[in-house]
């Protein structure tokens, strides 16, 4: 076999290697364009996520405006009862809540771009590079969340005890529990999101090609 | 990635001495699949050699295994029996990571849906091989441009999918398959979604891709142009090879003339 057909054909890389997806690629083909287009949805499941970790981070504040009462009126020769643990289960419920939801726009997500995956793969995306991008659109949800979450957690403690307490507020809830409120609170939003983007990650990985091509939306 | 050397007896024997080996070859492969108990056998015993340029049209009713037999060549589904070697690599072999390298680096697929990303514009769509394929950045976009170019899409690169008719996207799911310059484009309808005239374009963009390129083609269509510009033509029925026609000239006729 001489001419035409043989003597152009391009080199094909013969060298084995494993295809790849670095992170700014991840983020910049996929994670933001895809936020951007579920725009409207994902701006109600951060509104619950928001919703559910400034709860958590009022809770939280109150323990420790609550903490630095009892530690002024101590000192003051006072007793003051403390708070009781019951709010916590109040904290495990919004945080369960906030779970569920962003479970479900995570798999929402997955299932609306079943045939999307599979494409990917018959391109070489390995299933590691799939479970990446919808990890990288959780995580980042979920940071943004947490972040304004806390936030707002803040704002509202202030809101609470800053006009009662008077001057004393600045004693029993300083700038670094704010800061380390508003810190827990992304902490635990990533941790939720985590724990939320298992199931339907598993689900993306083992989407097979073949079956996705078929798939009608 | 493991290499497996094609035994003596492999269906290499009718090639050319000096002719470079098979793109791809089947042996022996069946799929079956279980449906409410019942076995239902989509390829039943396909043994198949494709020759590194040769152009294959498959054709059958549907329901005949055209589309597994090309998810088994194209590495989509592992056969229930049989081997399947592209490029000389036994794909059963290949574990999962070593599978999407080789759809990365060795296979372009065209769909008859098209496929392209809805939320990525044409450029994005053809440079996603690329990137997976590890290609340098800075190459990536020049290559893509070329490929864009080259399908006669250079000025609507920015585009999203939505944006363009069913005709140029087909033309960019062209050009994100022949852009890793793999050994093999698998088609599946590639017009099928398409209107006539737009098809015939479609159907002579490939002929020209892999007369200029060199690619082996493997096409699964009903299109009359398509099968009289191949070099073969497959014909499947109930899982099994009925039987195969030369419509045009041979790859040898060809290299001959």
């Amino acid at each position: 076999m001489s001419a035409p057909l043989a003597a152009p054909a391009p080199p094909v890389a013969e060298e084995p290697g494993r295809s790849q997806l670095p992170l700014r690629e991840a983020l910049s083909f996929f994670v933001f364009q895809s936020l951007k287009l579920r725009m409207g949805r994902m701006a109600v499941v951060l509104l619950g996520i928001i919703f559910a970790i400034a709860f958590l981070a009022v809770l939280l504040g109150t323990e420790i405006v609550f903490a630095g009462i009892h530690r002024l009126s101590a000192k003051a020769g006072n007793t003051v009862e403390a708070s009781s643990g019951f709010q916590r289960w109040w904290i495990a419920v919004a945080l369960l809540i906030a779970t569920v939801g962003v479970t479900n726009a995570v798999l929402m997500s997955v299932t609306e771009r079943i045939k999307e995956i599979g494409t990917l793969k018959c391109l070489g995306a390995r299933s590691l590079h799939i479970m990446q991008i919808f990890l990288f659109e959780t995580l980042l949800l979920g940071g943004i969340g947490g972040l304004g979450g806390g936030l707002l957690g803040v704002l509202g403690v202030v809101a609470m005890f800053a006009m009662p307490l008077k001057s004393d507020f600045g004693l029993v809830f300083s700038w670094l529990d704010a800061l380390w409120l508003v810190g827990l609170s992304t902490a635990a939003s990533l941790g939720i999101s985590l724990v939320a983007a298992v199931a339907p990650l598993i689900y993306a990985a083992r989407i097979e090609p073949a079956e996705a091509m078929r798939y009608e939306v | 990635m493991s290499e497996a050397t094609l035994p003596a007896a492999g269906g290499a024997a009718t090639a050319l001495p000096t002719a470079p080996p098979p793109s791809v070859v089947v042996e022996g492969a069946r799929k079956f699949y279980y449906m409410g108990g019942e076995v239902v056998r989509a390829v039943d015993g396909i043994d198949l050699t494709i020759e590194k340029g040769e152009y294959v049209s498959i054709m059958g009713p549907s329901g005949s295994g055209k589309t597994t037999l090309f998810n088994i060549v194209g590495g989509l589904t592992k056969p229930t029996e049989g081997t399947v070697y592209i490029d000389r690599t036994d794909i059963s072999k290949l574990d999962a990571s070593e599978l999407a390298w080789l759809r990365c680096r060795k296979i372009g697929y065209v769909f008859q849906t098209f496929n392209l990303v809805p939320i990525m514009s044409a450029l994005q769509n053809v440079m996603l091989p690329l990137i997976f394929g590890g290609i340098e950045r800075s190459e990536r976009e020049d290559r893509a441009h070329d490929m864009l170019k080259l399908v006669g899409l250079g000025d609507r690169v920015n585009h999203k999918p939505t944006e363009l008719s069913g005709g140029q996207q087909q033309r960019v799911a062209i050009a994100r398959a022949f852009v890793n310059n793999p050994a093999i484009v698998l088609a599946d309808e590639p017009t099928g979604n398409l209107d006539l005239k737009t098809g015939l374009h479609i159907i002579d963009m490939m002929i020209e891709m892999n007369r200029a390129r060199g690619v082996t083609m493997l096409c699964n269509t009903h299109d009359q142009k398509i099968i009289k510009a191949s070099n073969r033509i497959v014909w499947v029925c109930d899982g099994k090879v009925e039987r195969i026609e030369h419509p045009g000239k041979t790859l040898e006729e060809a290299a001959k003339t």
